[in-house]
C-alpha cells in the first residue's frame, strides 16, 4: 500500500503533469496520486477515496477550489486531508479566504521545477508529521 | 415672533416674501396651472443668467429646459396640481449657455391669495454631480486595474511560467540522456502556450486601438459578406449559420465588424455542448428611426441574469458552469466597436441556465457616415 495517498486538482494539465511527476521523482511507488480537472470531479474523489493531502487550484471554469475546500471539510470535519491552495496568483483576498476556510497553506504555483521539488518535500514532511502525531 | 410664525399669521407680506427668498441659495420660481413661468427669485435669476425675467415670463416651464427632459418636468407639475410634491434631478443650461445639474422639487401651494400655483425649487448641483461622476470613474478604473492584476498574475504569468517548468524538463531530459519524443511533447505544448499568450496579448492591443482605428477606413459594408467572412475567420467545424440578412448595408471599419461577428459565433462555439452542432440564426431589420437592428442568437446555453451586469467589462471571464471560460476579452471588444460606430449592443437575459439559447442585439447607423 503506497505510503502517500495525493489528489491534484487543477484544469491545467500541465501543472497536474509537473506535480505528478515531481511526486513520482521523489517517492516512486510509495506514492499514489489521482488527478481531477475540474472541481465536480475533485468532490467525487474525495467521496470515493481517502487522502492525506490534496493540492487544489482556485480558478477552475465552474465551481472554484474554495468549493472543494469547503466540501472535503464538511466530509471530514475531524480528520481533514492536508490542503494545500495551489494559485498562480496571490491575491490578498484569496489568500485570505484560503485560511479562514481551513486550508493547510496556501502555495503560489512556482515557476522553477526545484521550487516544486522543494513544494513536494514540505507536503511530504507535513503528510509524516501527521501521521506520527495520530 | 419667529419668521415663520409670521408668514404663517400673515400670509406671505412682500418684503417678508421677498427677504426670505433672497437668503435661498435656490433658483425658486411660481409656476401657473397651465405651467406658465410667473416669478422667478432675484438669485434664480442668476443661477440661470437671466439678465431680464420678462424674457420667459409666461413661457411654459418645460419648453425651456432640454427635450429629453421636458417629460419630467411636466410630469411634476401634473402631480402638484394633483397635490403631490415631487422632486427629480435634470440638466439643464443656463441662459449663458453653462450647463448646469439641478435637483429641483415641484410642491403645491395651498389656501391663500396663491391656491393652485406650483412652487418649483431648482438647486444648482453641478459640483456635487461632477464629483460623482469623478468618484465613479475611479471606481470603475480601481476595478478595473484590479481585474487586470489578476489578468496579469494569472493570464499573463501562467503561460510564461509554463514556458519556464517546460524548458526546464527539456534541459533537464536532455542532461540525464532521455529521449526525444518527450522533449518534442515539451515543445509542442510550449508553441501551444505561446500562441494562447500572443492571442490574448493581440486582443488587449485591439482594445486599446479600436476608438483610433474605427473612425479611419469607413467604407459600406454589405452586412452579409461581413457575416460570411467572419464565419471564414473561426474557421470551426460543428457550425451552422443561418443568415436573414437581405440588402442591408452598414457604413464601418471592415475588420473591426469582422472582429464583432467572429466574436459572437466564437462564443457561441465555445459555448456549446461538446459534440453539437452550434445553430446561429443572424436577423438584420430596419427599425423605425431608420437604424438597423440585428440580432444573433443561438442555441446554447444562454447568459443567466447574474452574468448580464458586467458581461461587456473587459477581463471578466464568463462560466457558464460546466467548464468553459474565455480571455474575458472578446465580448468588451464587440462592445468597444459598436459604441465606437455610434451603436449600442446589449445580451437578453435568459431565466437560467439551459436550452433557451443566448441572444445579443446589435443596433448600428445604417450606410451613413456617424
Amino acid at each position: 500500500m503506497p505510503d502517500k495517498r495525493i489528489l491534484i486538482v487543477d484544469d491545467c494539465s500541465l501543472d497536474r503533469m509537473v506535480l505528478n511527476r515531481a511526486f513520482g521523482k521523489i517517492h516512486g511507488k510509495a506514492v499514489s496520486l489521482r488527478e481531477a480537472d475540474n472541481a465536480e470531479s475533485a468532490i467525487a474523489a474525495i467521496e470515493e477515496d481517502v487522502f492525506d493531502a490534496v493540492f487544489l487550484d482556485i480558478n477552475m471554469p465552474g465551481h472554484n477550489g474554495f468549493h472543494v475546500l469547503r466540501s472535503a471539510r464538511q466530509k471530514y470535519p475531524h480528520t481533514p486531508p492536508l490542503i494545500f491552495m495551489y494559485s498562480s496568483s496571490e491575491h490578498p483576498d484569496d489568500v485570505s479566504q484560503a485560511y479562514d476556510e481551513g486550508a493547510t497553506e496556501f502555495i503560489c504555483k512556482p515557476d522553477s521545477l526545484s521550487s516544486i521539488d522543494a513544494i513536494v518535500s514540505r507536503c511530504s514532511t507535513r503528510i509524516d508529521e501527521m501521521k506520527d502525531a495520530a | 415672533m419667529t419668521a415663520v410664525q409670521h408668514v404663517v399669521e400673515n400670509q406671505i407680506d412682500g418684503d417678508v416674501a421677498k427677504a426670505m427668498l433672497d437668503q435661498s441659495p435656490q433658483c425658486i420660481k411660481l409656476i401657473d396651472p397651465e405651467g406658465r413661468l410667473r416669478f422667478m427669485s432675484d438669485n434664480g435669476q442668476r443661477l440661470m443668467e437671466i439678465d431680464d425675467f420678462s424674457m420667459v415670463e409666461g413661457k411654459i416651464w418645460w419648453s425651456l429646459w432640454p427635450e429629453e427632459s421636458r417629460a419630467t418636468l411636466e410630469n411634476a407639475v401634473a402631480a402638484a396640481r394633483r397635490g403631490v410634491s415631487v422632486g427629480f434631478e435634470a440638466e439643464c443650461p443656463t441662459a449663458g449657455g453653462r450647463n448646469k445639474h439641478w435637483s429641483v422639487r415641484v410642491s403645491p401651494v395651498t389656501g391663500g391669495e396663491l391656491d393652485g400655483m406650483i412652487v418649483a425649487a431648482s438647486e444648482d448641483i453641478s459640483e456635487r454631480v461632477a464629483l460623482r461622476q469623478a468618484r465613479d470613474r475611479l471606481e470603475t478604473d480601481n476595478r478595473m486595474l484590479r481585474r487586470f492584476g489578476r489578468f496579469v498574475a494569472h493570464d499573463l504569468r501562467g503561460p510564461i511560467r509554463h514556458h519556464r517548468l517546460l524548458s526546464e524538463m527539456i534541459v533537464q531530459g536532455a542532461e540525464e540522456g532521455a529521449g526525444d519524443d518527450a522533449s518534442a511533447g515539451f515543445a509542442a505544448q510550449i508553441r501551444e502556450s505561446a500562441s494562447t499568450l500572443l492571442d490574448l496579448l493581440s486582443g488587449l492591443e485591439s482594445l486599446h486601438r479600436i476608438e483610433e482605428a474605427s473612425t479611419q477606413d469607413r467604407e459600406t459594408l454589405a452586412l452579409s459578406d461581413v457575416i460570411e467572412r467572419a464565419l471564414e475567420m473561426v474557421a470551426r467545424p460543428g457550425i451552422r449559420l443561418d443568415a436573414r440578412c437581405g440588402e442591408c448595408r452598414i457604413h464601418a471599419n471592415r475588420g473591426q465588424m469582422i472582429s464583432v461577428f467572429s466574436n459572437l459565433i466564437e462564443n457561441s462555439r465555445k459555448y456549446a455542448a461538446a459534440d453539437d452542432l452550434c445553430t446561429l440564426t443572424v436577423t438584420a431589420s430596419t427599425l423605425p428611426d431608420g437604424t438597423l437592428e440585428i440580432v444573433v442568437a443561438d442555441d446554447g446555453p444562454g447568459f443567466g441574469a447574474d452574468r448580464i451586469e458586467d458581461i461587456f467589462q473587459p477581463l471578466v471571464r464568463q462560466s457558464n458552469g460546466v467548464g468553459i471560460a474565455g480571455s474575458g476579452l472578446g465580448l468588451a471588444l464587440v462592445e468597444r466597436i459598436v459604441s465606437a460606430h455610434g451603436g449600442t449592443v446589449e445580451v437578453v437575459a435568459t431565466p437560467g441556465a439551459g436550452d433557451t439559447g443566448a441572444t445579443v442585439r446589435i443596433v448600428l447607423p445604417q450606410d451613413r457616415e456617424v
